[in-house]
C-alpha cells in the first residue's frame, strides 16, 4: 500500500516540477512579449542636465527680438533674425539620453561643475571646459584651457565658429549644432 | 494577473511540491504518512508567505518568479537534508528562517539598493574585513579556511563577502568604467589605465590570490576572480580584460596545483578518480556511483541507497557540497534536470532584471549578483559530476548550511530591489516614482 503512495507521490513531484518550470517559463516569455510593446522609457534626464525648453511660436519671436538687443562682448548689438533656434543635439554621450535637445540662449557654459549651463558629469570634462557665445552672426565655441580638449569635427579648437550641423564633442559627448 | 499574485500561485505550487516530497520522505523510512510530515511542509509554506507579504507590502513591482523559484530550491534542499540527516534539517530549517529575517531587514531597512552605493566603499570594506577575518580566525575543515567559529555556530563569512564585493565593485565600475575602457597604457599588449583608477581592482584581484594561497580555498577564489572580470567587461566591454584575467587566474592555478596539495590532489582526482579510488578518489567516485544508482524516475524521496547501515552517508559531504548526489539519486534524471532548470530559470530572471534596469550601478549590481550565483551553481555542480575538477562550494539554496542560505536569501532581496525599482521607473505610477525618490 505504501509502496503504491510512494510512486503516487513520485510521479506527482515529478510531474507537479515540470508544470512548474513550465508555468514559469510561459509566464515569464509573456512578460517578454507584452513588454515589446510597452513604449519607451521616459528615461529621466540625469540630475543637475538643464530640462529640454520648448518654446511657442510667440515666445520664440520675443525671445529674438529681446536678443536682438542683447550685449555682446565688444558692446555690439547682434543681430540673430538668421537664426531661427540655435541648438545643440545630443547626438552620443555616456551620461546624456541620445536626442536631447538644449537651445542655446545668449552666453552657455559647459563643464562638470553643476552650476555649468550644460552639466556633463563625466570623466573627460573639466569642470568649467568650454563656453558658447553668440559673435557676430554666428555662434562661437571657446575652450576654456580644458585637460582634454573641445572639438569641433573631430578637431581640437581653443575657439571656433559653429557651422550648421556641426560636431562638437567635449569628452564623450557629441552634439550636433543645429540653427 | 498581477505580478503579486502570480508570485503567490507559484509559491502554492512550490508549497505542495515540497509537502509531497517531505511526507514522501518521511514515508520511505518509517512506513507511514505522519501528520507531523505535513504540517512541517505548511510550516515551510508559511516562511516563505511571509516573504511574499514583505515584497508585496515593499517591492510591489518586483519580478514574481525570483521568489518561488527559490521556495522549490529551498525545499527540494530541505527535504534531502532531512532524507539525509534528519537533526540537521531542523538546523537548516532554523537558518531558514534567520535568512527569511535577514531578507526581511535587507527589504525594510536597505529598501532601495541604490542607497547603497553610497556607503560602497565601506561595503567594500566590510567584505575584506570578513575575508581577512576568515585567513586570521579561521578553522580549517578538509584542506580549506573557511569557517569561523564563533557563538556555538561555525559562519562561513565568504559568503556574505561574495555580496559585498558585489556591490562594491558594481558601484566602482559604474563610475569608472569611461576611464578604465578608454586607457592611456599598455603593457604586454593589455590596455592598463591609470593607476589610480585600476588600483582597487588590482587590489581585488590580488585578493583572489591571497585567499587561494591562505584560505586554500579554490572554488571561493574562482568565484570571485569569475565575478570580478565577468563584472569588468561588462563594465567596459572590453574582452581583453576578460583574456588576461582569465589568463592570470590559470597561471595561479597552476601555481596552486603544483604548490599547495591539497588543490594539487583534487586536480589529480578530476584527470583519474580510478587510480586513487580507495584515498582521494572515492568521495568523487561515490558520487558519481550515486548519482548513476538512481536512473532515469530515480529511486523516490526516502527510498535511494544514500546512507550504510552506520547512517554514514554513502558519499562524505553529502549533504553540503555533494547534494546534488542525493537528489540526481532520489528524483532521477528527470528530477536532477528539473532541479538544473530551476537554476537556469533562476540566472534568466536575474539576467533580464539586469538588462532591464535603468541605471549603470543596478544593471551590473544585478548582473553581478546573477553571475556569482550561476557561477557558483555550475562550479560545485560542475565537481559533483566531474566536468570540472571539485571545488567545494554550495550548491545554492539546496546545500546545507547557514551562511549559504542566509546570505543567498540576501542576494534575492537585492535583486527584487533591483527588480521593483526598473519597474516603477518604466511603468510607475507617479506616488510610486516619488515614494521611490524619497528614498534616496
Amino acid at each position: 500500500m505504501i509502496d503504491i503512495v510512494l510512486l503516487v507521490l513520485k510521479i506527482a513531484i515529478l510531474f507537479l516540477l515540470y508544470l512548474f518550470i513550465w508555468q514559469v517559463v510561459r509566464g515569464a516569455v509573456a512578460d517578454v512579449r507584452g513588454s515589446a510593446v510597452v513604449p519607451a522609457p521616459d528615461v529621466p534626464l540625469p540630475e543637475g542636465t538643464r530640462p529640454v525648453v520648448t518654446r511657442t511660436p510667440e515666445e520664440r519671436r520675443r525671445l529674438r527680438e529681446e536678443r536682438l538687443t542683447e550685449r555682446t562682448e565688444s558692446g555690439q548689438v547682434m543681430d540673430l533674425t538668421r537664426h531661427i533656434a540655435p541648438r545643440l543635439i545630443v547626438e552620443q554621450s555616456p551620461i546624456v539620453p541620445v536626442g536631447v535637445v538644449f537651445p542655446l540662449d545668449g552666453w552657455i557654459t559647459v563643464g562638470r561643475a553643476p552650476n555649468s549651463d550644460i552639466v556633463l558629469d563625466e570623466p573627460f570634462v573639466s569642470s568649467t571646459h568650454a563656453r558658447l557665445r553668440p559673435r557676430d552672426q554666428v555662434y562661437v565655441v571657446e575652450d576654456l584651457g580644458s585637460t582634454n580638449g573641445t572639438f569641433v569635427n573631430e578637431k581640437a579648437v581653443t575657439e571656433a565658429p559653429l557651422r550648421l550641423d556641426a560636431r562638437l564633442r567635449i569628452g564623450e559627448t557629441v552634439f550636433r549644432y543645429e540653427e | 494577473m498581477s505580478r503579486r499574485t502570480t508570485e503567490l500561485l507559484y509559491l502554492v505550487l512550490a508549497g505542495a511540491v515540497s509537502t509531497m516530497a517531505y511526507v514522501s520522505v518521511y514515508a520511505g523510512r518509517y512506513r507511514e504518512i505522519h501528520r507531523a510530515t505535513i504540517v512541517y511542509g505548511l510550516v515551510f509554506v508559511a516562511i516563505f508567505l511571509v516573504l511574499h507579504i514583505v515584497v508585496r507590502v515593499f517591492l510591489s513591482r518586483a519580478d514574481p518568479y525570483l521568489l518561488p523559484v527559490t521556495a522549490l530550491l529551498a525545499a527540494i534542499g530541505l527535504t534531502e537534508i532531512f532524507r539525509i540527516r534528519p537533526a540537521l534539517a531542523l538546523l537548516q530549517g532554523q537558518w531558514l528562517l534567520v535568512g527569511a529575517l535577514l531578507f526581511v531587514l535587507t527589504v525594510v531597512i536597505v529598501r532601495d539598493h541604490t542607497r547603497l552605493d553610497r556607503y560602497r566603499y565601506l561595503i567594500g570594506a566590510l567584505g575584506l574585513a570578513l575575508l581577512v577575518a576568515t585567513i586570521v580566525a579561521g578553522t580549517t575543515v578538509n584542506g580549506a579556511k573557511l569557517w569561523i567559529h564563533a557563538f556555538g555556530m561555525s559562519i562561513q563569512p565568504s559568503e556574505f563577502a561574495k555580496l559585498a564585493i558585489v556591490v562594491f565593485l558594481a558601484g566602482y565600475l559604474d563610475d569608472k568604467k569611461v576611464l578604465l575602457s578608454v586607457p592611456t597604457r599598455h603593457l604586454l599588449g593589455v590596455p592598463v589605465p591609470a593607476a589610480k583608477y585600476f588600483g582597487p581592482l588590482v587590489l581585488m584581484w590580488g585578493l583572489t590570490l591571497v585567499m587561494l594561497v591562505f584560505m586554500k580555498d579554490f572554488g571561493m577564489s574562482l568565484l570571485f576572480m569569475a565575478v570580478f572580470v565577468a563584472l569588468l567587461y561588462m563594465a567596459t566591454n572590453r574582452i581583453v580584460y576578460v583574456v588576461a584575467g582569465g589568463a592570470l587566474f590559470a597561471a595561479a592555478a597552476g601555481l596552486a596545483i603544483w604548490l599547495v596539495p591539497h588543490v594539487g590532489d583534487r586536480f589529480s582526482v578530476w584527470l583519474d578518480p580510478w587510480s586513487k579510488a580507495d584515498t582521494t578518489g572515492y568521495q568523487l567516485l561515490q558520487s558519481l556511483f550515486t548519482i548513476a544508482d538512481g536512473g532515469v524516475l530515480g529511486s523516490g524521496f526516502g527510498r535511494g541507497f544514500l546512507l550504510y547501515t552506520s547512517r554514514q552517508p554513502v558519499v562524505p559531504d553529502l549533504q553540503t557540497d555533494f547534494i546534488f548526489a542525493a537528489i540526481a539519486n532520489e528524483m532521477g534524471l528527470l528530477g536532477a534536470v528539473a532541479v538544473i532548470l530551476c537554476f537556469v530559470l533562476f540566472f534568466w530572471r536575474g539576467a533580464r532584471i539586469a538588462t532591464q534596469a535603468p541605471d549603470g550601478f543596478s544593471k551590473l549590481l544585478a548582473a553581478g549578483l546573477a553571475t556569482a550565483f550561476a557561477l557558483q551553481t555550475f562550479i560545485i555542480l560542475g565537481g559533483v559530476t566531474r566536468l570540472i575538477p571539485l571545488t567545494g562550494l554550495t550548491l545554492p539554496f539546496v546545500s546545507y548550511g547557514g551562511s549559504s542560505i542566509t546570505a543567498n536569501l540576501v542576494l534575492v532581496a537585492l535583486l527584487l530591489m533591483v527588480s521593483h525599482r526598473t519597474n516603477v521607473v518604466r511603468a510607475g505610477t507617479d506616488v510610486e516614482r516619488r515614494r521611490l525618490a524619497e528614498l534616496g
